[in-house]
């Protein structure tokens, strides 16, 4: 089991009277990809702005890399990057003068690598091309390339896709899969493009109204969002035992009230039902199902 | 902080903005110093810059406050404007690094660049005219020199300000707002301990003691004279060194305590 | 201020107090500025009303709070604890506040000494008035140390109009800062109204003038009718019975000029000496003595000069003075008349009826007859854009025109009203004079030369100011076949001094009043006090012979021109307050 990196352990925030976050706790292993999912104003800003320091717990503890004390806490952040809302930059400097300020905020001695971030986000032709003159895409792909600066362990993005071509999202989900897998890198990611994030997340969180509805693993969501067929007979025993010999069929989900899920041999289900009438068993409910990812989200999210 | 220094030095250097704003102040306090030394020695014929120096004594501070103004709001709260600040904190730095970095820059940097121009009108005029004899000009070099701390304690109440409203915009207003109540402070001194108010203690260190007379002339009507005492007591001296010292520290301190705990958006 | 300093301070840390526990269930980042609010209104109170060390109990107590930005949310005690400290410091403060002898303490004692050596230093007439400096320190220090201990304004004002009547120079003058702590001082220093003023006639007798009980006697009842200025603070000195006590003198018989025989049980000019101080400058002892007997009608019985009973005030009885006058049968009689309220608005108001000029206002004519015009000029000044300078072209041509047109319809006389004149520039004497002026080249002063680098001037071995640039005008003579009389009085001062100094001198010019003018006529230079502002004699005006222009010397003997002394009689006193009519007009009128 990887290491933890960031813990949160019963998170509140408060503003006013309003509960931003309402005792939030979730863990984040080193090397997995967390997709943050929430309808806006569910809190997902609110946690990254906590652990990127903007903002203030209220109550709970926040823990990364292990520390929890402020000093700590900052010196973790040299390991991780942030992106939060839109990328924060200076309008009327170039992405390279935007760049090679962080560059020096940051400290990172190697002047080149402002240009190798450039390119990284493709962003190396843009001149003498003020950032006020970019479009969406260009600013995100800026902001990107800002979060890239220091090679951090661990980033955090916002919505990083947010007015990118189709062909830009494919290159920076192929990036950040490289990242992820070649270095090692560490992500928390919110985005609205739920197919996006379920090619790329390793980890869900799905938050509202300041609270965790559900964090699942991947497969967890797969399986959530798989095609299955619901079985329900007179005798659900010998209907399973059916399934498993004749048919081979292992994974079977014996559901709380009694009916059987399967999701392989989804195409046999003629041969299915078939069997059950040689052996005496009677079917009462046979259907098909499927849940997709957003329907699993507003499920999620509305609970 | 230094790093921060850099990234801020780096943005002034290459946006020019204040490169530019300095280079017209210094234009407008060489004109100041020639048009003041023109008007006061009667076209350059009599007296030197002296004479101007005791008859505009608002000449060292008025404009270069409103240039301080500009600068701490610059360094202070141009990258809160489009929240690029945000990052340092993003980044790791400690609040008490981002502050001081910023703020220590703001007031060290804008004092000199404010006492520079302060000199710069006495240095035209001394060039076009000389010194003249209305005032003793070691004393006045102490004075000139000692200005440097209320403008200390000056900034350090601006970058306390600064951080707090975050907008340049406003800091501009607060500048303006400072030079045009200059001229109604000069009248108010008389009633206030001056050294303890940075604005007070300029004026102070830049009017003179003196005696004024006139005569009339049946030519030109009423003639001036003045006879100013250009020595500085001892306990204006002390008296603005402690008082600056204590109020900038008291500034950054109370600065700090509110922005430690400030949320950012 | 510092009330409100104060209650402000101590309300806020009450406001923290209750937010310290009220942030936490409902937290804000805005919280934080609370704390921050004593330090930036301790700031606000410091750079309005300056820096106080007997408020640094205050600027500490505002600046603790600050700490709790450091103390965790949760940590509402201890920001409670912050808050209660703080308000305690304030209240040990006010207590401070309340007992220091010194707090808010007027520097009287250091107004005196600054003006003083000022004017040791810079008063030009010195050796011309035989000012023996140390004299005079020896005798006002205590005077003023005594001010600042008891911390009175009104004896301030007092201490100050007796130094300055010491120097007989219309140019010497104190005014305190704060218009009613001056009004509230006026009211205080000249004694209590017993519904009259004295006068002295020519014959020497001492007359009742400005009687209560008459039509057109002194005698305000609303704001509205308070023309001095003065209903606000004059209304505290009244006492009770003040109406029904205002016939007592009429009732009694004594009107407009009658003989006064005896004040108190003494006799008027017995009380002059006492008379140390006076509201103006007389520094002509003929008219120091015409003005004197006015200053005496403020004095009650027990009373010293100045003295100025306060209802409510010490526990003490309204006063009365004793007046013996004689009735109309010439047999001598007493009455006691009770205190009315303060002096000072019948003295100002006696004062204004005897020096009030023409009805009109400055540099304008009025008829008198069909062969006598006069003009007022209350004051030598044209315009804004003339004054200080010496192009008076414009007034010039006006009054040339203005005068040639009175000539074209058989005016024969011309009357210059220069009562009250307070002076202004000497360029519009010139430009006036001039029209008059025998033809030829006139001088009118001679400037002192000035040691540039101490702006000071100094006097030759002989003892004399050096004489520098002289101003001259040309004479045009437009006058030569007519009269011109010039109406002064005392209080005709300054460029009004130049005026008669310069015309009277003239052929066909006449100088006439009750009194000389001022004969004050050095320039003036006034100098700013913590409590008040100094003006005195600064500049000298020289006479070809190098002397000082106009004023008096140490024999208090007038240098101006004055031709005719007009009777002050019964006949005066009855057209002037009983029928409120100008009195000296009508005299030179029936005279010339």
């Amino acid at each position: 089991m990887s290491e933890i990196i960031v813990e949160v352990k019963n998170l509140t925030k408060q503003y006013g009277r309003q509960m931003a976050l309402d005792g939030v706790s979730f863990q984040i292993r080193r090397g997995s990809i967390v997709g943050l999912i929430g309808p806006n104003g569910a809190g997902k800003t609110t946690i990254m702005k906590i652990m990127g320091g903007l903002a203030f717990p209220t109550g709970g503890e926040l823990e990364m890399y292990g520390v929890t004390d402020e000093k700590g806490l900052n010196h973790a952040r040299t390991r991780m990057s942030f992106m939060i809302e839109t990328p924060y930059e200076k309008e009327k400097m170039t992405a390279r003068e935007n760049l090679e300020k962080q560059r020096l905020q940051k400290g990172i001695p190697d002047k080149n690598r402002v240009d190798e971030v450039l390119k990284i986000v493709n962003l190396q032709n843009t001149g003498k091309k003020v950032v006020k003159n970019f479009s969406l895409g260009m600013r995100q792909r800026l902001g990107l390339a800002n979060a890239l600066m220091g090679k951090p362990e661990f980033m955090v993005l916002d919505e990083p896709i947010n007015g990118l071509d189709p062909e830009g999202i494919v290159e920076i989900r192929e990036l950040f899969r490289k990242l992820n897998k070649e270095e090692n890198v560490t992500m928390m990611i919110s985005s609205h493009i739920l197919s996006e994030l379920s090619l790329l997340c390793t980890d869900y969180i799905f938050i509202n109204h300041g609270k965790i509805k559900g964090m699942l693993t991947a497969d967890e969501l797969r399986q959530a969002c798989s095609e299955f067929f619901r079985i329900n007979t007179d005798n659900n025993e010998k209907a399973s035992a059916i399934l498993l010999r004749h048919f081979g069929i292992e994974r079977i989900e014996t559901m709380e009230d009694g009916s059987l899920r399967i999701y392989d041999g989804l195409e046999r289900m003629h041969e299915i039902s078939k069997a059950f009438y040689e052996n005496g068993i009677i079917p009462v409910e046979l259907s098909r199902n499927e849940v997709n990812l957003e329907d699993y989200y507003m499920k999620m999210v509305r609970e | 902080m230094k790093n921060i220094m850099k990234s801020i030095w780096y943005e002034i250097y290459h946006r020019k903005t204040l490169v530019i704003l300095f280079g017209a102040f210094a234009a407008l306090m060489a004109i100041t110093g020639f048009s003041g030394t023109a008007d006061a020695t009667y076209g350059f014929e009599q007296g030197g810059v002296s004479d101007m120096l005791a008859a505009h004594p608002w000449v060292p501070y008025e404009f270069p406050l409103l240039f301080l103004t500009i600068f701490v709001g610059y360094v202070c709260c141009e990258d809160y404007k489009d929240k690029v600040a945000n990052y340092e904190i993003l980044f790791g730095h400690s609040r008490k690094s981002i502050y001081f970095a910023r703020s220590l820059m703001a007031i060290i940097v804008g004092t000199i660049l404010s006492m520079l121009l302060g000199f710069l009108p006495l240095l035209v005029g001394n060039a076009l005219a000389g010194w003249g004899d209305c005032l003793v000009y070691e004393d006045i070099l102490l004075r000139y020199l000692l200005l440097g701390l209320p403008y200390l304690r000056l900034a350090a109440f601006l970058v306390m300000i600064a951080f707090l409203v975050k907008s340049p915009y406003l800091m501009i207003g607060i500048g303006i707002i400072l030079s045009m109540m200059i001229g109604g402070l000069a009248d108010m001194v008389r009633h206030s301990s001056s050294v303890f108010v940075s604005l007070f203690n300029m004026i102070a260190l830049t009017e003179y003691e003196g005696w004024s007379s006139y005569n009339l002339d049946p030519t030109i009507g009423t003639i001036r004279y003045y006879a100013y005492d250009s020595t500085i007591p001892a306990g204006l001296v002390s008296g603005t060194i402690i008082a600056s010292l204590f109020m900038t520290a008291f500034y950054l301190f109370m600065g700090y305590a509110l922005f430690r705990r400030d949320e950012l958006n | 201020m510092d009330k409100i300093f104060i209650i402000i301070e101590f309300a806020l840390m009450i406001l923290l107090f209750i937010i310290a526990k009220y942030s936490v269930k409902r937290p804000s980042n805005r919280w934080r500025l609370l704390y921050a609010a004593p330090v930036f209104v301790a700031i606000i109170v410091a750079i309005c009303e300056g820096f106080d060390v007997y408020h640094a109990g205050i600027y500490f107590a505002s600046a603790l709070p600050l700490w709790s930005l450091f103390l965790e949310e949760k940590k509402v005690h201890a920001k409670q604890l912050i808050a209660t400290c703080s308000a305690l410091i304030i209240a040990a403060n006010l207590v401070v506040i309340c007992v220091a002898p010194n707090y808010h303490k007027v520097s009287y004692l250091k107004d005196f000494e600054q003006g003083f050596e000022t004017m040791r230093e810079h008063y030009v007439l010195t050796k011309e008035k035989e000012i023996d400096w140390d004299r005079l320190y020896a005798k006002y220090h205590p005077m003023f140390e005594a001010v600042e201990e008891k911390q009175d304004y009104v004896e301030n004002y007092k201490a100050w109009q007796r130094f300055t009547t010491e120097f007989f120079d219309g140019h010497v003058g104190y005014e305190m800062d704060g218009e009613k702590k001056l009004l509230d001082a006026i009211c205080r220093s000249y004694g209590n109204d017993y519904g009259l003023s004295l006068a002295r006639m020519t014959s020497g007798e001492f007359v009742a003038i400005n009687v209560e009980g008459y039509e057109r006697s002194y005698s305000i009842e609303g704001a509205k009718e308070d023309e001095l200025g003065l209903y606000s603070v004059k209304k505290k000195f009244l006492s009770q019975n003040a109406s029904a006590d205002r016939l007592t003198l009429k009732n009694a018989g004594i009107t407009n000029g009658t003989v006064i025989t005896k004040w108190n049980g003494k006799a008027i000019d017995a009380y002059f000496d006492e008379v140390d101080y006076y509201f103006d400058q007389y520094p002509v002892r003929e008219n120091e003595a015409f003005y004197q007997p006015i200053y005496v009608a403020g004095i009650g019985s027990d009373m010293t000069y100045g003295e100025t009973y306060v209802p409510g005030k010490d526990g003490k009885a309204s006063p009365s003075v004793s007046i013996s006058f004689l009735d109309e049968n010439g047999m001598e009689r007493t009455v006691q008349a009770p205190c009315l309220g303060s002096y000072a608005p019948r003295m100002l108001d006696t004062f204004g009826k005897l020096g009030d000029g023409l009805n009109v206002t400055n540099l304008n004519w009025q008829e008198v007859s069909t062969d006598t015009y006069a003009i007022r000029i209350s004051e030598m000044s044209y315009d804004q854009e003339t004054y200080g300078g010496t192009d008076y072209q414009e007034l010039t041509e006006k009054l040339r025109e203005e005068v040639l047109a009175l000539k074209d319809i058989g005016v024969k006389t011309l009357i210059f009203d220069l009562r009250s004149n307070c002076g202004g520039s000497p360029y519009f004497v010139e430009a006036i004079a001039k029209l008059f002026a025998p033809k030829g080249e006139h001088a009118s002063y001679y400037s002192a030369v000035i040691n540039e680098k101490t702006a000071s001037y100094e006097r030759g071995a002989d003892g004399k100011y050096q004489k520098g640039v002289v101003s001259t005008y040309e004479g045009e003579d437009l006058w030569h076949d007519g009269q011109i009389i010039l109406l002064v009085n005392a209080s005709t001062v300054s460029a009004g001094d130049d005026m008669v100094y310069m015309m009277g001198a003239y052929p066909n010019v006449q100088v006439a009043g009750f009194t000389r003018s001022n004969s004050s006529c050095q320039a003036v230079i006034g100098i700013m006090l913590d409590a008040g502002r100094l003006a005195f004699s600064a500049v000298p005006n020289l006479l070809p012979s190098g002397e000082v222009a106009i004023d008096t010397f140490v024999d208090h003997v007038g240098r101006t021109p004055f031709d005719e002394l007009v009777p002050f009689d019964q006949e005066a006193v009855k057209v002037i307050f009983d029928q409120g009519e100008d009195y000296l007009l009508s005299y030179v009128m029936a005279s010339k």
